[in-house]
């Protein structure tokens, strides 16, 4: 994430491809560590949680009521070599460590604790640090924070993973309760916000979910795979036994690791061993990790791409490079369904009776490489009318595989035009014109500003594929992408400019706060006098959990002609069809919001000779800034 | 007991000291005066946990005169006599196990069951009068109600609580009746005959976050709730919404155990320990609730305490520590 944005799919991210579930086993007072960690390694597990200190050791630093003891606190590292502990081994801090505790003197001996702990686990260069994360946390979060923050000087790569329930045990004990209020209220999701929050959602500090007995709602589900989850806890006792004696989970159980392993969070095996051994939980994981992955081929295909921001592409300002064209040509559905429009529209133009006389003429503007001309090609032939194709096409480096093409291929049928759309004098008018400018927003990449130039030389009755398009636009959760916004800051700008720009994106660490609702449409060929293509819409969304709001996410729907559609809207979404991902608009700082909440957000396309760019501002529950005021961090040039 | 040199080795490979550990968690004494000292090496490159077993209380003061020790991976969190020689262990592993430690055929001790159910730390014990029923509390948050006799649990409330469970104790009297204490700040009632068995005594009935909890005497309901400031606090738990009926300041920490003497008298007298040096006897008496006895031998924290079971030697106590030392405390001069 490091690198320079380039376009689209140009710059696929170096994560390697997982061809498996990376699942742990948790120790609690392992005797001896390196048999712990033999153990975990023949049962195929990919790491071992060990305590740092012996659970119930515990140390006093006051100094009044005990003689200082002069043994070492835990176990030394000579034990294992350093490679094994900074790859194989998660450090568990002490349990007793409560750095919110009532009583300050136990508070205050946390604190030294767990400084004596996280500076060990430093020392020995582990990857990660499993601390259990309590309600009560305000100080917990600061110290942790703190920590994080000073961890280059400290030596510690460390990440923190906070070990919480999903289901609070407060909940889960009230059962057993005579007295007990009914449906008492106790979320752990709000434990982890405030933690979060008082640690600025800082990116080291993660989560370590724990799977109950009981699941919570899908859409707290749902709102968990919003949230950075590193690790699923999975406790033995969940697991029930099948004929043959293995461990199985149920069935709610299987859809909900399913979800997060879709996320690639590594897994974590926790208590007894209730079943003949260890590697059968492991060997569990694995077998739903295998089942789910190759059930999803858009998975595959988008693998290295989720949650990584890319800039959206100025094909108007920038010629495309062929690498970025060959991806494009490859969606199996999008070119399909063009070809399916021009099928249907060429019919309409020509009657049958007037199959062998009548030649219409159809414009392909913006025709890059040529698919769209191919497409045109087999439409005319399937529906057997004449055609005459003009291929119109800025880029003249696209120009040379058109005219090979038509050399070698196409023939006298082919029209190649080197010339930017908006300036061509076109020597006749066209039945049919057929263009790709849209952007995973619609309208982001220009296409109305060039469709509005491009139709003087359409005829009175003539088509446009596209005919519409509409934009999309949903409140999402997700603390990852505001960390990866955050940290596309760049030194000579100012801080909100990583802020007020849109982003593409393969979601996937992320919560729908809201369905998604239409924003501006455009409909081609637009007949209207002057043409105004600037729009400003509200939108209430209706919010469906306590959550934080930390940004938008956008969509579109167009419709090619009459009922051939393309879609990204999740809802609508064509199946297979990985052409666009979807934008992301943030915001500079996270709203709280709660469950009902009636979100109000205000959003703009502007328009000048030069440029076009959005605005937006959200204004209910709180009234926050406008974003990209005169486009002043992010606009798309004419 | 003096301090020895090798109190300054870090990491040494057989840290067995007389077949005890490094730190002394745990104290017993059995019907015929056998005694059982439970210890673990939490520091060194092996975590274990050692049961050694005495002729008699004040054997243990003298580790060299052990009879027989037996080592378990990973700690010995509690121990506890369930009749006999027979003897259940709570281990840090998660594990519980039931031993005979003067097994007929000759010395040694002997293995009878183990079993691994609890998810974490096994941190307190406590066992029925009748030694039918064992309960165990963890740091996995759970209970569990056990029969002795195959070491098979017939209840487990998971969680029983929403923190680590840190103290338990059955009823003296009635098998059934049950209480717990855990971080989480609660001390609950349970009454396992019952479909919602728990009934947590309202919070606002201490100052202070309970640390430790243990029922005083047979005839009634009465607790004795440890706090973290350390008070003790004596409570009704048949009416928990009642007022405590006193509390004492008898440490300066978490009291971590409480021990009643165990056969009614006047006097009820309870034998603490805490996260602090201090061994205490106090009268639980309501009439007259006070501290008799406060005991600073230790040079380190104080964790196991044990009263004789003959009742004519009441007027002693035994405790040990991480100081590796074992106590006897004459009480008789300060009664």
């Amino acid at each position: 994430m490091k690198q320079k944005f380039g376009n689209a799919f140009t710059c696929r991210p170096t994560t390697k491809m997982a061809k498996r579930v990376s699942c742990g086993l948790d120790f609690i007072s392992p005797a001896d560590i390196t048999n712990a960690l033999q153990i975990a390694t023949e049962s195929k597990y990919d790491f071992a949680a060990l305590p740092i200190a012996h659970p119930r050791h515990k140390r006093d630093f006051s100094g009044s009521s005990q003689p200082r003891r002069l043994t070492a606190f835990t176990r030394a590292d000579l034990i294992l070599n350093s490679s094994d502990w900074s790859t194989l081994i998660v450090g568990k801090i002490s349990p007793h460590i409560d750095l919110d505790h009532e009583d300050k003197l136990l508070r205050q001996e946390s604190e030294k604790v767990l400084d004596q702990e996280l500076s060990f686990a430093g020392h020995l260069g582990l990857p990660a640090v499993f601390v259990p994360l309590r309600k009560n946390n305000t100080n917990f979060a600061r110290v942790l924070h703190n920590k994080v923050l000073s961890s280059p000087l400290n030596q510690a790569r460390y990440h923190v993973w906070l070990h919480l329930p999903m289901i609070s045990p407060k909940v889960e004990a009230s059962q057993f309760e005579r007295d007990g209020v009914e449906g008492e209220v106790d979320d752990t999701w709000h434990w982890w916000n405030n933690f979060r929050c008082t640690a600025n959602f800082e990116k080291k500090l993660s989560l370590a979910l724990e799977l109950t007995a009981d699941l919570p709602d899908a859409e707290d589900i749902e709102r968990w795979l919003g949230e950075p989850i590193k690790c699923l806890v999975i406790p033995t006792h969940l697991f029930m036994t099948n004929k043959k004696g293995f461990p199985v989970l149920p069935k709610a159980h299987q859809v909900a690791i399913r979800q997060f392993l879709r996320q690639k969070t590594q897994i974590l095996i926790t208590g007894a061993q209730r079943h003949q051994h260890y590697k059968h939980y492991q060997q569990y994981m694995e077998h739903m990790w295998q089942v789910g992955y190759e059930s999803d081929p858009v998975m595959q295909f988008a693998q290295g791409y989720e949650d990584f921001l890319q800039f959206p592409l100025q094909p108007l300002m920038d010629n495309l490079e062929s690498q970025t064209y060959e991806v494009f040509e490859k969606d199996p559905v999008k070119y399909t369904e063009y070809q399916r429009a021009m099928y249907l529209a060429i019919l309409d133009k020509v009657p049958l009776e007037e199959k062998d006389t009548k030649v219409i003429t159809l414009m392909v503007v913006g025709a890059g490489r040529g698919p769209l001309v191919r497409a045109a090609l087999t439409a005319a032939e399937k529906a057997d009318r004449r055609i005459r194709v003009y291929a119109v096409e800025k880029n003249p480096n696209a120009i040379v595989t058109l005219q090979c093409l038509a050399d070698e291929e196409w023939g006298d049928r082919v029209t190649i035009v080197s010339c930017d759309m908006r300036d061509w004098d076109a020597p006749e008018k066209a039945d049919i014109l057929v263009s790709e400018l849209l952007g995973s927003f619609g309208d982001n990449e220009l296409s109305p500003e060039c469709l509005d130039g491009a139709q003087k030389f359409l005829k009175d009755d003539g088509i446009s594929i596209p005919s519409s398009y509409t934009s999309f636009l949903g409140p999402i959760q997700s603390s990852k992408l505001y960390n990866e916004v955050r940290s596309c800051r760049e030194r000579d700008k100012p801080y909100f400019t990583s802020f007020e720009m849109s982003y593409v994106v393969h979601f996937r660490n992320r919560t729908e706060l809201a369905d998604p609702q239409a924003l501006f449409t455009f409909t081609h060929p637009n007949r209207e006098t002057p043409i105004d293509n600037s729009r400003y819409e509200v939108r209430k969304f209706p919010i469906k959990c306590d959550s934080m709001l930390h940004g938008f996410a956008g969509y579109f729907e167009t419709v090619l002609y009459k009922d051939v559609m393309l879609s990204i809207n999740p809802a609508t979404h064509s199946p297979g069809m990985f052409s666009w991902f979807p934008v992301l608009f943030p915001i500079q700082n996270p709203i709280s919001l709660k469950k009902g909440d009636d979100l109000e957000i205000h959003f703009w396309r502007c328009v000048n000779r030069t440029h076009v760019w959005y605005e937006w501002c959200v204004t209910k529950p709180l009234a926050s800034a406008i974003h990209n005021p005169l486009g002043r961090s992010h606009n798309i040039g004419l | 007991m003096q301090e020895t040199p090798t109190d300054q080795i870090v990491d040494d490979a057989t840290p067995v000291l007389h077949e005890c550990g490094r730190t002394f968690d745990v104290i017993e004494i059995g019907t015929d005066g056998t005694s059982i000292l439970g210890s673990s090496n939490m520091c060194t490159r092996y975590w274990a946990g050692i049961l050694s077993v005495f002729h008699s209380p004040d054997d243990m003061t003298d580790p060299t005169k052990c009879q027989s020790s037996i080592e378990f991976e990973g700690g010995l969190s509690c121990a506890k006599f369930v009749s006999g020689s027979k003897v259940m262990v709570g281990l840090d592993s998660g594990c519980v196990s039931i031993l005979n430690v003067r097994p007929d055929s000759g010395s040694g001790i002997s293995m009878l069951a183990s079993v691994v159910e609890h998810d974490n730390v096994v941190s307190s014990l406590s066992i029925s009068r009748d030694g039918t029923r064992a309960l165990t509390g963890s740091l996995d948050r759970s209970l569990k109600v056990w029969h002795t006799d195959y070491l098979v649990c017939s209840h487990t409330y998971r969680p029983a609580h929403s923190d680590m469970v840190v103290s338990v104790a059955i009823h003296p009297e009635q098998n059934d009746v049950m209480v717990s204490c855990s971080e989480d700040g609660r001390v609950v009632f349970w009454d396992i005959r019952m479909p919602k068995p728990a009934l947590g005594i309202p919070k606002e009935q201490f100052a202070n976050r309970p640390s430790c909890v243990s029922f005083v005497n047979r005839r009634s309901t009465n607790l004795m709730i440890g706090t973290v400031s350390g008070h003790l606090i004596h409570l009704d738990a048949s009416s928990p919404k009642s007022a405590p009926s006193f509390e004492l300041g008898a440490h300066s920490r978490a009291v971590r155990k409480i021990c009643p003497a165990g056969d009614d008298d006047d006097q009820l007298l309870i034998a603490t320990c805490a996260d602090d040096r201090t061994t205490v006897v106090s009268s639980a008496n309501p009439a007259h609730p006070r501290i008799l006895y406060s005991d600073e031998r230790h040079s380190d924290l104080v964790r196991g305490i044990a009263w004789p079971v003959k009742v004519d030697d009441r007027r002693r106590i035994f405790s040990c520590g991480w100081d590796r030392q074992v106590i006897a405390h004459d009480i008789i001069t300060s009664l």
